[in-house]
């Protein structure tokens, strides 16, 4: 845990010393990468709690989650369907699920927490 | 718990998710607040931006087409204009002309003889007129009165009414053209002159060099009339 921690702090470092400057069309597919990576961090960590856990499976839903995300957005920029308002919703609520799953897991029921998250 | 890969893994997402975050931050700071608007908005007016162009082009070639229409007609219209404003009336003109004098009758009444026929009369005047145009008169005016396509002759009374300007005798109707072809014409046998001189009309002809004539002088208005032009553009 400590080591992801001090991951999140060095890529936050890096990335105001690198300056990095993201033309304004782009800014979406940033959003969207954003979202994917808080979705597939909350998602292993629930998969760690439950002791269901796989690296390939982790790093496989990462890339494939922010993929996905980025070429919906891409295709509905295209088709002029703002698919990527839904990505962003999606991301958004299951940010929410996953932490009401982890507080039941934490502090209630393991089975209901495990009900929740499958549902 | 965690094996190393596994430690690895997390730490490489967390590491891609604040990298992430770090962009997106400066980038929020480097915006001004006005320039935050929404993406669906620049779409919006990216679009209308497309629309607007391809309207303007339209309307480019619309004043392209219309300046070749325009540089095509101008030497047209500018002859046309010239012309039209001398024989229109509407520009004071001078050439060489004569001048008619029309004076009533000197006879002494007699009550043998009806006395409408002793005075100048507005027929005898549109006689004259007639005639002066028949025979290549450019322009007539008759006591400053210019005549132009809406001019009228009408006695009124004792006087004879001119683009509703009262006159009275002597009239004296200026003509511009070849003073001798308008001479001539009115002094053809049978003509205007032998038919007013048995009654005692006073007319005498007066070439000149140079006439001025004066522009008509009274208001146009209209009601009916229009161009068909104007009405086929539309």
């Amino acid at each position: 845990m400590v080591i992801s921690i001090l991951g999140f702090i060095i890529g936050y470092i890096l990335g105001q010393y690198l300056n990095f400057s993201v033309p304004n069309n782009y800014t979406m597919y940033l959003s969207i990468s954003t979202l994917a990576c808080i979705h597939v961090i909350f998602n292993g960590y629930i998969n760690l709690k439950m002791k269901k856990f796989i690296t390939k499976a982790f790093l496989v839903e990462f890339i494939i989650t922010i993929l996905v995300g980025l070429i919906a957005s891409y295709i509905g920029i295209l088709l002029n369907v703002p698919l990527h308002t839904g990505f962003i919703f999606v991301f958004c609520f299951n940010l929410y699920r996953k932490i009401n799953v982890l507080i039941d897991f934490q502090f209630y029921n393991k089975d209901t927490a495990t009900d929740k998250y499958i549902f | 718990m965690l094996d190393k890969k596994g430690k690895l893994a997390f730490t490489f997402v967390s590491f891609i998710l604040s990298f992430l975050i770090s962009i997106q931050v400066n980038i929020a700071k480097k915006s001004p607040t006005a320039d935050n608007i929404s993406l669906a908005r620049a779409n919006e007016l990216s679009i209308e931006l497309e629309r607007v162009k391809a309207e303007r082009d339209s309307l480019a070639e619309t004043v392209a087409t219309l300046k070749a229409y325009k540089d095509s007609t101008s030497l047209v219209n500018e002859s046309l204009n010239n012309d039209a404003l001398l024989v229109a009336g509407t520009s004071e003109v001078e050439g060489p002309g004569i001048k008619v004098t029309l004076n009533d009758s000197a006879k002494v009444i007699n009550p043998e003889i009806n006395p409408n026929v002793l005075l100048i009369h507005d027929e005898d005047i549109l006689s004259v007129i007639n005639e002066l145009f028949v025979s290549g008169a450019e322009a007539i005016s008759i006591n400053g009165q210019r005549i132009i396509s809406t001019s009228y002759v009408r006695c009124v009374g004792p006087v004879v009414n001119i683009n509703g300007t009262r006159l009275s005798a002597p009239f004296i109707v200026s003509a511009i053209g070849d003073p001798q072809t308008l001479e001539s014409a009115l002094k053809i046998p049978g003509g205007v002159v032998d038919n007013l001189t048995p009654w005692g009309i006073n007319i005498s002809i007066t070439p000149f060099e140079n006439i001025i004539i004066p522009a008509y002088d009274g208001l146009y208005s209209t009601k009916y009339i229009k161009r068909t032009i104007d009405k086929e553009d539309k």
